[in-house]
């Protein structure tokens, strides 16, 4: 039985290749030369395909459910680009995933220059992550959906480019991943546009990464809408040049369920979205909505990843862990911040974030971070470990719309050094209404292949 | 869509003993000058399988082994080499050897049904090709017939679940992974292009027992003409045999075992160049060790701990959690582990235990 199936796969495998070298004239996508799979082929056939595609071409994939155990991979193919038939309907399905550790994997060496288009399919139940590209210069993710509908326990990532240049992210959808919707790391040139993030702990970060246009996104009842950081302790740190504008961030009070260990774990639910250590960072035109903890917040590596001033932040000396040139402006904030601690249990690392930006604000009248029936609209952690100055570092609030709106700078560094919160909060927006040097920002390239 | 894997119980697994094949004594080498894959294993005329063993076809392969190899499930390893007639690799300290166009590596994969018992027969699952055409190298894995007779491609991959007793006496469920040709160049990219992982001066820095008697492998190699450039092997380097506790201190075996079986990844152009940890042999920062490092983007793969390493406590360690995982979610390696190397984690941890220091 054994045998007549290894004959069976070859004899599938043989199809695959002819089929691959029968349809040159096929045009259609990004590559000229079309490579068809259907749902009937083995997964060995189709993972052949995918090891014999020739660069520029396109792999085809016809409407209907596959199903996989090992990753497939790509490896550092050049110009391919993997096309379902649409999203709804050609289903890359991974519920019974053995091997591999993701769904979709592209790992490029450095040095090499690849370029990939991914579009209109969708990934279901990765152990790991749905689409995991490292060393791309040039990369489409368009139409995607990717989701874990019957596994208990989601993979981390959605949509996942490391490293890469020149990414392009736009009409996908993510629900439930358990730390990312779409996360773009340590990467140069990106725009994440018009997708859809719902159910992950974030629904967009963009981490240690320069240049990026994050718009049009709709990223509602996650943990957090989106995130902006700089890690310590990474081969690329220093992100800067980021701009997030005209995205909804509406009512993000999902339990945060990552992982304790992972840097999401730690912010609180209710977020609709926080800036860590970065510089020259533009919010403007979001709509902030009905996130009960806080709507934005400007934190410190010290706040999000270690409090010690000898410790993770401090100990690469090209890492700034302070966030400064940050421009907030022209933003709706609506009905956020009104219980901070609502879904932060005791004991969930992200807790002592939550109680950080709470205890400063006790819902009494006269506290000066609790104004209007809700915390401030923009929160800053005012870690100040060098400069002068109320605002040495210019975090700046200007011209949000919320007639409530409230700009709050926590002063953490006091509450480090032992100052509760509540005596050193103030509530500072003269010295906040200002733009910092250099604004606005300039846009990003979209990147075209 | 049919799945291509088979659960196939061990006594079915094993029933069918590798017969042996005939050997070809006339059969010429046939090196593809590109990617393309010739349909048999036996059209290499390199290895086949005779009595349960693997053998070479020519004089001139030469079979080989690493002082600390890279765990694949428990898998009994062959590994072959053959150069073009008259060429030879340069040596190199570190990285691996400049081998010549033409040059052909096999490794082959098997497993007894009870590990502990050395006359049951190896039951070989698939041989590997690694050959090197216009100056670049390529990867196909070739899989065995249930009698050991044919071995034929297998660019795709597939994974084969079944179980076996390994040599602690303990059942072992394995999903194995022949790789695809893309997961094979997934490893295979250490420093940039994809290249041979094994055949380093500190691997290979050890003593075989050829036919001809046993000899250190770097100067049995420089003896018959395919190595230049050697030193004496007492003045190369050479990484200890992470599973003999004779061969160096339990710091020196843990990284060693540590660059076989992360490393390929885990180092500064490596795959996992992303995470910033880094686990070559060469590595002395402990950040970039893992010492006191938060994992990144590791989501659900850290297990809740802290860091990757934290002195003294393995359990608290994410490297402990993922060597110890067999979910393809979290494991390492990424690919081709499904079971526990027990042994590997237990070096591991002790190196662990005795680090000194805390993370706060």
């Amino acid at each position: 039985m054994k045998h007549l199936f290894s004959r069976l796969g070859c004899l599938l495998a043989a199809a695959a290749l002819a089929s691959a070298c029968g349809d040159d004239n096929n045009n259609g996508g990004g590559g000229g030369n079309v490579v068809n799979v259907d749902p009937s082929m083995t997964e060995s056939a189709i993972s052949n395909v995918f090891s014999s595609a020739a660069a520029d071409s396109t792999i085809q994939m016809a409407a209907g459910t596959y199903h996989f155990t090992n990753s497939l991979n790509l490896a550092t193919k050049n110009n391919i680009t993997v096309k379902g038939a649409a999203k709804d309907t050609t289903i890359l399905d991974w519920s019974g995933q053995l091997a591999g550790a993701d769904g979709l994997v592209q790992s490029i060496a450095p040095g090499q220059t690849v370029k990939t288009i991914f579009q209109d399919f969708s990934i279901r139940d990765t152990i790991g992550d749905g689409i995991k590209v490292t060393g791309a210069n040039g990369l489409h993710v368009v139409r995607v959906g990717v989701s874990w509908p019957t596994r208990a326990t989601h993979g981390g990532y959605g949509i996942y480019p490391v490293q890469s240049k020149s990414v392009l992210v736009e009409n996908c959808t993510v629900d439930g991943a358990s730390d990312t919707g779409i996360y773009v790391g340590q990467s140069d040139g990106i725009v994440v546009r018009n997708n859809v993030l719902t159910n992950n702990v974030a629904g967009i970060e963009i981490e240690n990464s320069f240049n990026a246009d994050v718009t049009g996104n709709d990223s509602h009842d996650n943990t957090v809408g989106f995130l902006v950081f700089d890690l310590p302790n990474l081969p690329q740190v220093g992100g800067h040049n980021v701009r997030v504008y005209n995205n909804t961030f509406t009512d993000n009070n999902h339990p945060n369920f990552g992982d304790p260990s992972g840097t999401v774990a730690r912010v609180p639910a209710g977020t609709g979205g926080a800036v860590m250590a970065n510089s020259k960072v533009e919010i403007f035109g979001n709509t902030f909505s009905g996130n009960t903890t806080a709507g934005f917040a400007v934190i410190s590596c010290f706040t999000g990843v270690d409090p010690s001033p000898s410790g993770e932040c401090t100990s690469n000396a090209q890492y700034s862990p302070l966030p400064g040139n940050i421009w907030v402006h022209d933003n709706t904030f609506t009905n956020n911040g009104t219980d901070p601690l609502a879904h932060n249990a005791m004991g969930h690392p992200s807790f002592d974030l939550a109680g950080l930006l709470a205890t400063g604000f006790p819902p009494g009248p006269g506290d000066p971070g609790w104004l209007d029936g809700h915390v401030a609209d923009v929160l800053w952690d005012g870690v100040v470990i060098f400069g002068s100055g109320v605002n040495p570092y210019s975090i700046c609030a200007q011209n949000n719309t919320d007639p409530t709106f409230h700009f709050a700078n926590l002063h953490l560094v006091s509450v480090f050094s032992g100052t509760p919160l509540n005596e050193a909060l103030t509530n500072d927006q003269t010295e906040f209404n200002c733009m910092p040097q250099g604004f606005p920002l300039p846009a990003v390239p979209v990147p075209t292949f | 869509m049919s799945i291509a894997v088979r659960v196939v119980m061990a006594s079915a697994l094993f029933a069918l003993a590798a017969c042996g094949s005939s050997s070809n004594d006339t059969c010429t080498p046939r090196v593809p000058t590109d990617d393309s894959v010739p349909g048999t294993l036996a059209e290499w005329c390199q290895v086949e399988l005779a009595n349960g063993e693997v053998k070479s076809l020519a004089g001139d392969v030469v079979p080989f082994t690493l002082t600390t190899p890279l765990y694949s499930d428990g898998a009994i390893k062959r590994r072959t080499v053959r150069l073009p007639p008259g060429s030879a690799a340069s040596y190199a300290d570190a990285g691996a050897l400049g081998f010549p166009d033409g040059t052909v590596f096999t490794k082959s994969f098997g497993f007894r049904e009870d590990a502990r018992n050395a006359a049951l027969p190896i039951r070989w699952i698939e041989t590997r090709l690694e050959w090197k055409a216009g100056g670049v190298w390529n990867f196909v894995a070739y899989r065995w017939n249930d009698a050991g007779t044919e071995a034929v491609p297998i660019p795709g991959g597939e994974v084969v679940s079944f179980s076996y007793v390994d040599g602690d006496g303990a059942t072992q469920a394995a999903n194995y992974l022949v790789p695809s040709k893309l997961q094979c160049e997934q490893c295979h990219s250490e420093s940039g292009p994809v290249a041979p992982l094994g055949p380093k001066a500190h691997w290979l820095n050890a003593d075989y027992a050829y036919e001809s008697g046993t000899e250190n492998q770097l100067a049995h190699w420089s003896r018959i003409g395919i190595l230049t450039g050697a030193p004496d092997p007492a003045n190369a380097p050479r990484l200890p045999v992470a599973a003999d506790p004779d061969a160096g201190t339990v710091e020196q075996r843990a990284r060693a075992y540590l660059e076989a079986n992360c490393g390929f990844c885990h180092n500064p152009t490596g795959n996992a160049r992303n995470s910033g940890l880094y686990l070559w042999n060469s590595i002395t920062d402990p950040i970039q060790l893992g010492i006191c490092k938060r994992p990144v983007a590791a989501g659900p793969g850290a297990g809740g701990r802290p860091y990757d390493i934290v002195p003294g406590n393995p359990d608290a360690s994410v490297v402990i959690y993922r060597i110890e995982s067999t979910s393809p979610a979290s494991a390492m390696p990424q690919i081709g582990r499904s079971v526990v190397d027990t042994h590997g984690v237990e070096l591991v941890r002790q190196w662990i235990s005795e680090i000194p220091g805390t993370c706060d």
